[in-house]
């Protein structure tokens, strides 16, 4: 993903990473990455967690409206919820 | 080095010894050149993601399917089929804002938070060995979306 979002980037597309692996993300040095402890098949958090999918994007599109001048990697906190108490 | 890291680097010498893992030292970067609410978005993952009437990734690939698929904004959730093999289903196939956040991308166009969506959105594969294919994959693709007035791509991992 991250060669996608750089090759993107040098024809003139803003991108922004969601990663649960930073470790090989950062290796291709895509400008904005987002980093979560999530894991295969939810990177965006468990089914109908509608406050994370937003944080993370929320979160995406302030990065984005920031200037920066290399690589910038944010860890966001947010956490798996249980499926049975979303 | 992390040793996650290593040990993945490990694993997929296994089977494939020639690959390296892309690195690079520089980070090209596109500012946004106008206000988020002016701004065209596109999704991109690489969850395998495809309309069920197109073509299914290929596995059989040696070097990995660097081809991507198409997905229209508007496609009918019940239409989007899975064919990356590697991961779960289960939370996609409940909820396919898990992978590919679509419905969010809507909210916050209806919301004015960002000025439109693009019409189309990107799926691709992971697990790809030829990474000068997926280059010049990446870099067509590129192009399309800029032509295609696209300002920001969001991008997602399986």
């Amino acid at each position: 993903m991250g060669l996608l979002a750089r090759f993107l980037e040098l024809e003139d597309i803003s991108t922004i990473c969601i990663t649960f692996r930073k470790d090989i993300v950062q290796l291709i040095r895509p400008p904005r990455i987002l980093s979560l402890k999530f894991s295969a098949g939810k990177p965006l958090g468990m089914p109908g967690d509608i406050n994370t999918q937003k944080g993370i994007i929320d979160a995406g599109f302030k990065l984005l409206e920031k200037e920066i001048k290399g690589m910038t990697v944010i860890d966001l906190p947010f956490k798996l919820k249980k499926m049975s108490t979303l | 080095m992390s040793a996650i890291l290593q040990l993945t680097r490990l694993a997929i010498k296994l089977k494939r010894p020639e690959f390296e893992f892309a690195e690079y030292q520089d980070s090209p970067i596109a500012p946004l050149e106008k206000p988020l609410n002016k701004c065209s978005l596109a999704l991109v993952t690489t969850g395998g993601l495809h309309i069920q009437s197109d073509p299914p990734f290929d596995f059989s690939m040696k070097e990995g399917d660097t081809s991507y698929r198409i997905i229209p904004t508007e496609a009918d959730p019940a239409e989007i089929r899975i064919s990356h093999n590697w991961y779960n289903h289960k939370f996609i196939n409940a909820d396919i804002n898990c992978v590919f956040p679509i419905d969010r991308m809507k909210e916050y166009l209806n919301d004015g938070t960002i000025g439109s969506l693009s019409k189309e959105h990107y799926s691709f594969m992971g697990h790809i060995y030829d990474t000068e294919a997926l280059i010049k994959r990446a870099s067509y693709l590129g192009r399309h979306m800029k032509d295609s007035g696209v300002d920001i791509a969001f991008l997602t991992p399986t």
